[in-house]
């Protein structure tokens, strides 16, 4: 009886085996984003005139007559009367959402605004009208790094909802894994980053437009109000830039500048690359001489900070004709024989570039007391993008540049 | 809770007779055991299919005590389970009954039950492991004269909880694991 219970006992106990399991509950508190869709209404509807404002995170600068054209990156353009110099003048504020570029020609100033392209009359800039639209041009970009995208749902720009959730999970009870660093796993220097693409260029009445990565498209201005798409080309790697210049087009590419023939503006035809093109160059062209400036940073990548100096007298076997080293160079301007060279941090460089071979020893004067990130001609003086303001400098003297005027520049809240 | 109940019933069962013996007197006794601690666990991480993986980890306890009656020792029971990711140290109060049986092999019953603490384990980076209850009732067998050191085997159902904090993943703002081990101990060790 005794040995009977034992062995039932033990078989009881080992059949209980089988039910006898490790339980664990991993608990998780997660942030989901949940992208946020605008509808294109909203957005298509949003081109209109406000009071001027101060510049807030500028963008590309057009200079048109005595207006200035400042872009601020996503919201609109500022516009700002110039004819006295000394004292520029607010005059309003286009508000143009997701707008990244502009140029302007015959009273019109096209703008990109996330997918279209608009063309705003500005023949009185305090009551731009908009006068023409291309839908569904552009289907992504960004601005200031952030992505945005066009999709059924409607237009996302890099914004989201965020909400808690709590998620449970059974678990193996034998994790002791660590997890790398947070930091590793998505970093992304907004200041490094590119504000947005510089994606528009004339020739003739032809308007060109980087549309997407990896090709640009051909706009036909015949009735100016009404830009009619006439064609699209591919290239090979990433666009960033896109300058016209004398029936030629210099795409600044993922792999360097990019030369296009243009003489037939509807059908550009790739003629050749800048010899050791690398990502991010920025290019200025006078006459045969293209000055291309290359910066080191986390976004492009190179590994020089340099200013080369390329003979394109025969565009299809561009020359290099002398690297010169630089410290942190960004835009550059010519006004032959005069270069205006943007050193960031490290100020605004003139040089007399009429001997190429000795651009260095040319150097007449360095502005080192401000941040200069972007400068363009007006004539008889130039707009210096800073980091707190606009500054306009008489160049009748280049070696000794003359203060004008600032324009004040917010400080970004992002 | 299954187990449980069934060791509880098959020890009311068992001690239905019981025999006076010679006049008592209290002692230390001493029972220390080595084994394993069998089980399995069923999970579906990051899928809808469960899988089921089979666990083994070494356990060693040592039970002092004294022996209250004939039959009743009661103390405080030491511990080491070797976890495969955490070492816990149980510290329990304890009893050992020893159930009517004649002869050489006899059963006892056995029941240990406190709190699982941590101050051995050492963590990985970016986790931290806390203990949790512990309870372990039992029965076992006993080899050897009455009154003198015997051999025991012993068969129980042990459950230890656990907290552990671990590091979280990216978009995780915490990340935490409720652990609850169910096992069977099977030890053998000598009591005296």
């Amino acid at each position: 009886m005794k040995k009977l219970l034992l062995f039932l006992t033990i078989l009881v106990l080992f059949g209980s085996l089988s039910s006898c399991r490790d339980k664990c509950k991993e608990t998780r508190l997660v942030l989901r984003q949940i992208p946020i869709y605008h509808p294109f209404s909203e957005i298509r509807g949003g081109v209109d005139v406000a009071p001027a404002r101060e510049i807030q995170d500028p963008g590309k600068v057009f200079v048109q007559g005595n207006y200035l054209f400042i872009n601020e990156i996503k919201q609109g353009v500022h516009v700002i009367d110039n004819s006295d110099p000394a004292n520029p003048r607010f005059i309003s504020f286009i508000k143009i959402p997701g707008n990244g570029d502009i140029v302007v020609r015959d009273n019109i100033l096209y703008a990109d605004s996330y997918t279209d392209i608009v063309a705003i009359d500005i023949r009185d800039p305090a009551h731009a009208m908009e006068v023409g639209r291309v839908h569904d041009v552009f289907y992504s970009g960004s601005f200031n790094s952030v992505q945005w995208s066009a999709g059924q749902e409607g237009l996302f720009i890099g914004e989201y909802n965020e909400k808690y959730e709590t998620e449970t999970f059974e678990v193996d009870c034998e994790d002791n894994t660590p997890v790398p660093v947070r930091d590793m796993v998505y970093t992304s220097t907004v200041s490094e980053g590119m504000k947005s693409v510089t994606r528009f260029a004339f020739e003739d009445k032809f308007l060109y437009s980087i549309v997407n990565w990896g090709s640009f498209g051909v706009f036909d201005l015949g009735i100016p109000a009404k830009p009619v798409s006439k064609n699209r080309i591919n290239t090979e790697s990433t666009l960033f830039s896109i300058v016209a210049y004398r029936n030629k087009l210099f795409l600044g590419s993922q792999s360097g500048t990019v030369l296009y023939d243009n003489t037939d503006p509807a059908m550009p035809k790739k003629i050749s690359n800048f010899p050791q093109g690398a990502p991010c160059d920025q290019v200025t062209i006078q006459d045969d001489i293209a000055y291309v400036t290359t910066r080191t940073s986390s976004f492009c990548g190179s590994i020089a900070n340099k200013l080369d100096v390329i003979d394109i007298s025969d565009s299809k076997v561009p020359k290099r004709v002398k690297s010169y080293r630089m410290e942190n160079p960004r835009a550059t301007l010519v006004d032959f024989p005069t270069l205006y060279l943007c050193e960031g941090e490290s100020g605004l460089k003139v040089f007399d570039v009429r001997d190429p071979m000795e651009i260095d020893k040319h150097l007449l004067s360095v502005k080192k007391d401000i941040v200069a990130y972007g400068v363009v001609s007006l004539g008889k003086t130039i707009l210096v993008t800073g980091k707190d303001c606009f500054y306009q400098f008489d160049t009748t003297n280049p070696a000794a540049l003359r203060e004008i005027s600032k324009i004040p520049i917010k400080k970004a809240t992002r | 809770m299954k187990i449980f109940l069934t060791l509880l019933l098959i020890m009311l069962s068992l001690s239905f007779v019981m025999a006076q013996e010679t006049p008592f007197k209290k002692k230390y006794i001493n029972h220390t055991e080595l084994g394993a601690l069998v089980g399995r666990v069923k999970y579906a991480q990051g899928g809808p299919d469960d899988r089921v993986e089979s666990k083994v980890s070494i356990t060693a306890q040592t039970f002092n005590g004294i022996q209250m009656s004939p039959r009743l020792g009661v103390g405080v029971t030491v511990g080491a389970d070797w976890y495969k990711t955490a070492l816990i140290t149980p510290i329990a109060a304890g009893i050992r009954y020893d159930l009517p049986s004649r002869g050489t092999a006899r059963f006892f019953a056995l029941a240990d039950a406190g709190y699982g603490f941590t101050w051995l384990h050492q963590d990985s980076d970016g986790f931290d492991t806390k203990g949790g209850l512990m309870i372990n009732p039992g029965i076992g067998l006993r080899a050897g004269k009455p009154g003198a050191s015997s051999v025991t085997i012993s068969l129980t159902y042990k459950r230890q909880e656990a907290f552990v904090k671990k590091p979280a993943y990216y978009t995780q703002i915490k990340r935490d694991e409720d652990r609850v081990y169910n096992r069977i101990a099977i030890r053998l060790g000598i009591s005296f």
